[in-house]
């Protein structure tokens, strides 16, 4: 029986949270298949989450003990995983769609030569002359389209967005191997660490709170800077706002400003033509607040507030 | 420093839809630029570059269309572009597509950094970059937001959750870097036309040492197999209620967003 | 009172500025058809200037220019930004006599008309306005401080609000798919939205789309799109420490937007049989950004050599394709067509936001009365049937 792998990501902040998700994933597959689940994880003092790890319905946890490698050290950590792999026989490893393990499984995908998809958010298995085989879906152009792929061969990975999974319980009983393959030295040096306080730039940030013309009343404005400061979020705005100094330009978004790719996108009073729309891309959420029922950002934003800004940021700031 | 990069040009109308007979995209547009975060990779290269007194080549794989990219890198201060350009490319997977374009820098390597932006805004994947590391058998560093020319190698700060790992690496190596990092340089009317001037070769098959059951379609482990729409159109949601109500649903959606 | 039901198909400066003058007369029932959004489309990509005296708009159409300037100035007093207006002022330059004499005229005017302008031969005092301008290239400029450029998107807007107020309705995000037409009359309009609408009047107000709206009713539209290529540029400095006034000359005109200059060739120097310059295209599948040819680069980057040297070393922020609208002698289609009780209110040009406060506000009492005026039959369809 091939068996399905889980990958547990570890990083500075210890175990990755989704693995639970990942894991009921995983079952989605495993109940079809009736395979077995087997997490694997590799990292310095590895054997402290062999508890962490102990979901019910995982049967074997193996561990790569790889003492003093960090987990940025991928040139190290692919080499030993990839081995572990290459021997597991698996139909599939699951791993969770975090900037830094598809990076390790990138490399991994290409020493093996075996396929990988990337931000999967469905599966659909069936079992097709005794081998697994998993259709897997996920969204394309924001989430305009749904793309149906295929992995040919195996093992195959699948990096998954799990946030449609609940986290299965912890609980169960696997056994539990622990390798210490030798480990050659990394070309990456770890130097140390600087934490980034939550203001950040406005290319980088990944929800941006954008002020629109009905910003100048009142003291909207500054309701709108608390309420961005509340939520780790950058100001922008219009080319009203920037035209009048309540912003810099450099913070005016739009066809004659600047483009803006964030995750969250929260507007306030701001009408939406299209000088300012064609400034967000990459189709994050957008929220937006507007007292104009036929303000033209209703036609672009995914949730509509119709109501006075300052009524819906008082208690937003409570 | 002997500097690479690799860039895409990529297909920018936001809306897209599926014809429901033919499972094809329909674009609104054929509209196309360079994708976004290889722009702030361009702009890491340059500074190295100038800090090195080096010089940086670029690579893309794509169309010909891909040659409008090719000529913004030379005219914000890339060196020499190529495109890689054949039809037994197309269909490549990830997999297909970083052997092609390690091909592509092999032959005109040995480079000590090479570029690629974090992930292509066109259903970014972000396999290429470390896939090309491994190929090569140098180490990859992803989400790079800075890098500094140190001994013996590169002085690189890594994003992660909460903040940025000090790195240190010995080139050769791999950088991706993500979108919004830095204020990428700008081509100038003057740049851009001396550029527009530039002879950017076309670089094939036969050009490059690849086995060709290991790219394009031939190679390809990943495969779409059907494409359809999802969403019903645009239409806002309302959020209603009283302003409670409405700040709370608030608050869960951007807890949901920043996920 | 017997209403008369009027039909306005596009939203953008033409439509919106119609619409408002028709809802002045209160037997006018208004609806507008908008397929998008309220001046998001030819509008917003125009530059939005309305000087005293460049040579947009010939001297003989004077009273169109300002009758239009003092329009969004009223519009500015009533609700400041509802117009837009930064006021830059304008800086006219003369690259030879012949511009010189129209830029001396164009100052003329405007003095009777109560504003400020002067030429000024004196290239130090030029330099000062303008630092970043080879005054070498030319004879002189004609300077005002009393106009700048507008925002066409904020006022097709606030003509739309004001219609609004006035009884008319705006179908925003509704299409007009089809027009009915018995025994050569127009009738009803049939739309995205699964109705069908009976009119007594219906006005094409749709720009670049006018030669597709003409098919609807079996009528040919003989305009041109033109290409409005424009760029966006960051001036070396980063920030200027002076206001970038509206700089005209003939071959391309330049404006601050932000911190950043936007530069486009002048839509007068077009010539309608050069491939590079003009055609016949599709609007829809215009791209919202890029689109520029190479030659525009190339044209521009020479312009800006000899003239704004700062301007051919600035970054290239982004750049954008528009098309203008234009009948062969490059005015306005208005009035009556073939198609009894469909009208054109069209091919502004590039002139749309200047020309439509005069032009619609003519075609408004024309439709609602019956009376013409002489510029009315200067810009008639009816001259392209003679």
């Amino acid at each position: 029986m091939a068996g399905i792998g889980v990958f547990a990501e570890i990083t500075a902040n210890g175990a990755d949270e989704a693995l639970g998700s990942l894991i009921t994933a995983a079952k989605t597959v495993t109940d079809v298949s009736g395979e077995e689940i087997t997490v694997i994880a590799a990292g310095p003092d590895i054997e402290k989450y062999k508890e962490a790890f102990s979901f019910q319905g995982v049967s074997k946890v193996v561990l790569c003990d790889l003492p003093g490698v960090s987990f940025v050290q991928t040139d190290v950590i692919a080499k030993d995983l990839a081995d572990v792999i290459e021997k597991s026989g698996f139909s599939a490893v699951l791993v969770p769609a975090t900037h830094t393990a598809r990076a390790l499984f990138a490399r991994i995908a290409m020493k093996l030569n075996i396929g990988m998809t990337a931000d999967c958010t469905s599966l659909r298995t069936e079992v097709v002359d005794g081998k697994t085989v998993i259709h897997q879906i996920k969204p394309s152009f924001g989430a305009q389209i749904m793309v149906d792929c295929d992995i040919i061969g195996q093992p195959q990975i699948i990096t998954m967005k799990t946030d449609d999974y609940e986290p299965a319980a912890l609980g169960g009983t696997p056994s539990v191997e622990v390798l210490r393959p030798e480990t050659s030295g990394s070309a990456i040096t770890v130097n140390g660490f600087e934490e980034i306080s939550s203001a950040n730039s406005l290319h980088d940030a990944k929800i941006v709170v954008c002020a629109g013309k009905g910003a100048m009343a009142d003291d909207n404005f500054q309701l709108i800077q608390q309420y961005a400061e509340k939520i780790g979020a950058a100001v922008a705005g219009t080319r009203p706002m920037a035209d009048n100094g309540w912003i810099p330009f450099s913070s005016q978004v739009g066809q004659s400003g600047t483009v803006i790719r964030p995750d969250v996108c929260i507007t306030f009073g701001v009408s939406g033509a299209i000088q300012f729309t064609e400034g967000i891309k990459g189709d994050p959420v957008i929220i937006a607040v507007n007292s104009d029922p036929h303000a033209a950002i209703f036609g672009f934003a995914d949730y509509a507030v119709v109501a006075d800004m300052h009524d819906v940021l008082t208690e937003l700031l409570k | 420093m002997k500097i690479a990069i690799c860039i895409k040009h990529v297909p920018t109308a936001e809306n897209v839809e599926v014809n429901e007979e033919t499972h094809q995209l329909i674009r609104d547009t054929a509209e196309s630029d360079t994708n976004p975060c290889d722009l702030n990779a361009l702009e890491f290269a340059l500074q190295l570059k100038n800090a090195t007194d080096g010089t940086i080549d670029v690579f893309s794989m794509g169309p010909e269309n891909a040659m409008a990219s090719l000529k913004k890198s030379l005219a914000i201060g890339a060196d020499n572009a190529y495109l890689l350009a054949d039809k037994r490319f197309a269909g490549s997977d990830t997999l297909g597509t970083a052997r092609v374009l390690a091909a592509g820098i092999k032959t005109h390597g040995p480079y000590d950094v090479i570029f690629t932006g974090s992930e292509s805004s066109d259903g970014g994947t972000g396999q290429v970059g470390p896939m090309i590391a491994e190929i090569f058998g140098m180490p990859d560093v992803s989400e790079t937001v800075s890098v500094t020319a140190a001994d013996g190698g590169l002085d690189i700060k890594k994003r992660v959750e909460g903040g940025n790992m000090l790195l240190h690496v010995a080139t050769p190596v791999v950088l991706t870097v993500p979108f919004g990092c830095n204020e990428p340089t700008l081509p100038t009317l003057r740049s851009q036309r001396q550029a527009n001037k530039a002879d950017i070769p076309h670089v094939d098959d036969d050009a490059l040492a690849i086995d060709d059951k290991t790219i394009g379609m031939p190679g390809a482990l990943s495969i779409v197999t059907d494409v359809h729409s999802a969403s019903s159109g645009r239409q806002a949601e309302e959020i209603s209620g009283t302003f409670g109500e409405i700040a709370g649903r608030i608050g869960e959606l951007i807890e949901e967003g920043r996920a | 009172m017997e209403k008369m039901k009027i039909c306005i198909i596009g939203g953008g400066i033409a439509g919106a500025a119609l619409g408002y003058n028709l809802s002045l007369y209160e037997e006018a029932e208004i609806t507008l058809f908008e397929k998008d959004r309220i001046g998001c489309g030819t509008t917003a990509k125009s530059a939005g200037t309305v000087c005293l005296f460049d040579d947009s708009l010939k001297n003989r159409y004077w009273d169109v220019r300002l009758y239009g300037f003092e329009t969004y100035m009223r519009m500015e007093k009533e609700k400041p930004g509802s117009a837009g207006f930064d006021k830059t002022g304008t800086l006219v330059c003369a690259t030879d006599e012949k511009v010189e004499r129209t830029i001396k005229t164009g100052i003329a005017l405007a003095k009777a008309a109560g504003y400020t302008g002067e030429y000024i031969t004196d290239k130090n005092r030029i330099k000062e306005i303008l630092p970043m301008l080879n005054t070498d290239a030319i004879l002189g400029a004609g300077y005002t401080q009393d106009d700048g450029y507008f925002d066409g998107t904020m006022i097709s807007n606030t003509f739309a609000e004001k219609m609004e107020a006035n009884g008319a309705t705006i179908l925003r995000g509704v299409e007009v798919t089809d027009i009915i037409v018995e025994n050569g009359e127009a009738k009803a309009v049939v739309s995205s939205d699964g109705e069908t609408r009976a009119f007594d009047k219906i006005i094409d107000c749709t720009g670049p789309w006018s030669r597709f709206t003409g098919k609807l009713v079996g009528l040919d539209v003989q305009i041109w799109h033109t290409k409005a290529e424009a760029f966006f540029l960051v001036p070396p400095e980063k920030k200027l420490d002076y206001v970038f006034p509206v700089l005209k000359f003939p071959a391309f005109y330049a404006l601050r937007a932000g911190d950043n200059i936007f530069i486009c060739k002048s839509h007068l120097s077009m010539n309608l049989d050069d491939p590079m310059h003009a055609g016949q295209w599709d609007p829809d599948k215009l791209p919202q950004v890029g689109g520029t040819d190479d030659y525009f680069i190339d044209f521009l980057f020479d312009q800006m050599d000899e003239n704004v040297p700062g301007l051919a070393d600035s970054g290239l922020a982004s750049s954008w394709l528009s098309y203008r609208a234009e009948p062969r002698d490059f005015l306005p289609l208005l009035g009556d067509t073939p198609v009894t009780n469909y009208l054109l209110c069209t091919g502004f040009g590039g002139n749309g936001v200047i020309e439509a406060p005069y032009a619609t506000r003519d075609l408004a009492k024309y439709i609602m009365r019956g009376e013409s005026t002489p510029l009315f039959e200067e810009w008639s369809f009816s001259r392209l049937l003679k």
